[in-house]
């Protein structure tokens, strides 16, 4: 029998650390003129409410490699920004109306001023990065930067995939392709680059980091596959609008076992829907589009997917962690493998 | 499985049967273990037993995320590692100082001014040294790398004295906070990646005390080439971690 993992440290401990890369974060977003146009814009999503998974990844990371707070939490805000900056691109190029509960930056302001927005935010997001510069010293400041680097291209080629397939009505996808795509939008930014970052700050460079890709990528595709079956599914907390993902066409696990379980003329009537344009989707086919989930078990499939790779996630921890005394962050990542899907 | 049971009374033994094991293949669907699969609620019903199903669902034509995953990350880190060398391959080429390359001027000019690490030491006993004790002080023209502290971190001559006993060449890395010599040290042992057991245990620190510089035994025992072991110092008292230690034993 498997033991039970409490995800409660999750919580408290997302919520301790969030608060300090919030803090941290503030110093970086500054006021001034144009404020309607441009710095409350700026200011906006990194002031939502989030689940702060990355830069807490990034803090309990490092502290289990024996950091100190002040050490890593640069690091920790530059990821969140970032994290924010991407948010705003991904929010105009999938044309979503909502964010953490709000109106979408892109909704509220139109697409100029929230693109607009959207570089200021990635740009601000190196300002930590080359701070490390005088505080880490160049070596370890610069592996750092290189880790962000890599991780905006990553983002940026899974958001081209995902975009690209949309664009072509791709109806002939694979798992495989699903699971590339998330390894590369998702998993880099949500996992890999936080503790390899904060892998890095915590053995100053000293350890391999290849490990940490395995763990981080079968950590943020559960993550990812959790976050599109919540998108399904009503709940009070969910900052995102019902079935968006179904609006926006997205290639979700479920929707991509649909095009391979559906009887052939479903299938084509999927393949012509999902090739019009957000807005000449109809509510009607949202719905349709939704019970076929349900017809064709799509929801139980990803969710047993998810499981396994959650499953693997730990196999990975323990990889890493055997050998290394207990401690808070310790437990928190390990629970961290159950709490991405299990939340809500 | 059939077990033979000697009943030690001269009769022959009596042939006991166990029950099938309910499992014999890896878990893999062990969240499930915990509730139900198809709770679709986060918060759903308890499962009461472990049997999941997933070999079933399988067989109706679902695909083993475990290996597939495992193909996924793999080809990725094919990939990059080969887009990694071409690149070096590239930069191999181009003629030294033709082309601007501002992370690294900056990383030579600045290299050895600051570093956060506020002792950092490394001691490479050579391949004749090998067999036979080393006692080294960082500082010492045999501590290589970093040792300079950063905004006061570092006392001129605060150091660490490492006595390195080892029966092939080895490199031991040792990186500690700022202050920490002068506190209890312990360590749990220094583990290799996938090894439950700690490869290194013989370590003793003795911390640093008026006119006495902290010192660090360490007894490496035979290792296969290339391998690494690394593990943390920890304060005793509170089990902070205080520094990270790490051998690396020549290829």
């Amino acid at each position: 029998m498997a033991k039970r993992v409490s995800t409660t440290i999750v919580e408290t401990t997302l919520h301790e650390y969030g608060s300090m890369t919030r803090k941290a974060v503030r110093r970086y977003l500054e006021g001034g003129e144009p404020r309607r146009y441009l710095y409350d814009l700026v200011a906006d999503y990194p002031t939502r409410p989030g689940k702060m998974m990355r830069p807490s990844l990034c803090v309990a990371v490092a502290r289990t490699f024996g950091a100190s707070l002040d050490e890593v939490l640069p690091t920790a805000a530059a990821i969140e920004l970032l994290h924010n900056a991407l948010l705003i691109h991904d929010d105009i190029e999938d044309e979503s109306e909502s964010r953490r509960g709000r109106p979408s930056l892109n909704a509220l302001h139109g697409v100029p001023l929230a693109l607009n927005a959207g570089d200021l935010l990635l740009l601000t997001s190196l300002r930590p990065l080359l701070e490390n510069w005088r505080t880490m010293g160049p070596e370890l400041a610069s592996r750092i930067f290189d880790e962000a680097v890599r991780t905006a291209r990553e983002s940026a080629e899974g958001q081209a995939l995902e975009l690209g397939w949309r664009e072509e009505a791709n109806g002939r996808l694979r798992e495989a392709d699903y699971l590339e795509m998330v390894l590369k939008k998702t998993c880099w930014l949500a996992s890999i680059f936080p503790m390899r970052a904060g892998a890095l700050i915590g053995t100053r460079g000293t350890l391999d980091l290849d490990p940490f890709i395995r763990l981080g990528f079968f950590l943020g595709a559960a993550f990812q596959i959790q976050d599109d079956l919540l998108n399904l599914a009503p709940s009070a907390h969910y900052g995102k609008e019902l079935n968006g993902d179904l609006m926006e066409g997205k290639r979700t696990l479920m929707m991509i076992r649909l095009l391979q379980e559906a009887a052939p003329a479903e299938r084509a009537e999927l393949v012509r829907i999902l090739a019009r344009r957000r807005l000449q989707r109809t509510r009607k086919q949202v719905l349709w589009m939704r019970k076929l989930f349900d017809k064709y078990d799509c929801i139980y499939y990803a969710r047993h997917l998810a499981e396994e790779l959650a499953g693997a996630a730990l196999h990975e921890f323990s990889r890493i962690y055997t050998g290394m005394p207990d401690s808070r962050d310790r437990q928190f990542i390990e629970a961290l493998m159950v709490w991405v899907i299990e939340r809500n | 499985m059939t077990i033979r049971r000697s009943t030690g009374s001269g009769e022959h033994g009596a042939r006991v049967r166990r029950a099938r094991p309910a499992r014999t293949a890896p878990l893999r669907t062990w969240p499930g273990a915990l509730r139900q699969p198809d709770s679709w609620q986060p918060d759903g019903p308890l499962a009461t037993a472990s049997g999941t199903g997933a070999e079933s669902r399988r067989a109706n034509g679902a695909i083993d995320g475990v290996k597939l995953g495992y193909s996924v990350i793999e080809e990725h880190m094919r990939h990059a590692e080969s887009v990694e060398r071409q690149y070096r391959s590239k930069r191999a080429k181009e003629p030294i100082g033709g082309g601007p390359d501002l992370q690294n001027t900056v990383a030579r000019v600045f290299r050895s001014v600051a570093d956060l690490v506020p002792i950092v030491g490394q001691i490479i006993n050579s391949a004749g040294a090998a067999g036979f004790n080393q006692t080294v002080a960082l500082g010492s023209p045999l501590a290589v790398g970093n040792h300079t502290g950063r905004g006061g971190f570092l006392e001129a001559n605060s150091a660490v004295e490492i006595e390195l006993s080892s029966p092939q060449p080895v490199k031991a890395t040792l990186e500690l906070r700022p202050g920490a010599e002068r506190l209890m040290l312990v360590t749990t042992g220094l583990y290799a990646p996938g090894i439950a057991k700690p490869v290194v245990k013989g370590l003793e620190f003795a911390k640093a005390a008026k006119g006495k510089k902290a010192s660090l035994r360490i007894r490496v025992p035979r290792m296969s080439a290339g391998a690494i072991c690394s593990g943390l110092l920890l304060e005793r008292e509170s089990g902070e971690p205080q520094g990270v230690l790490t051998i690396r034993v020549a290829k």
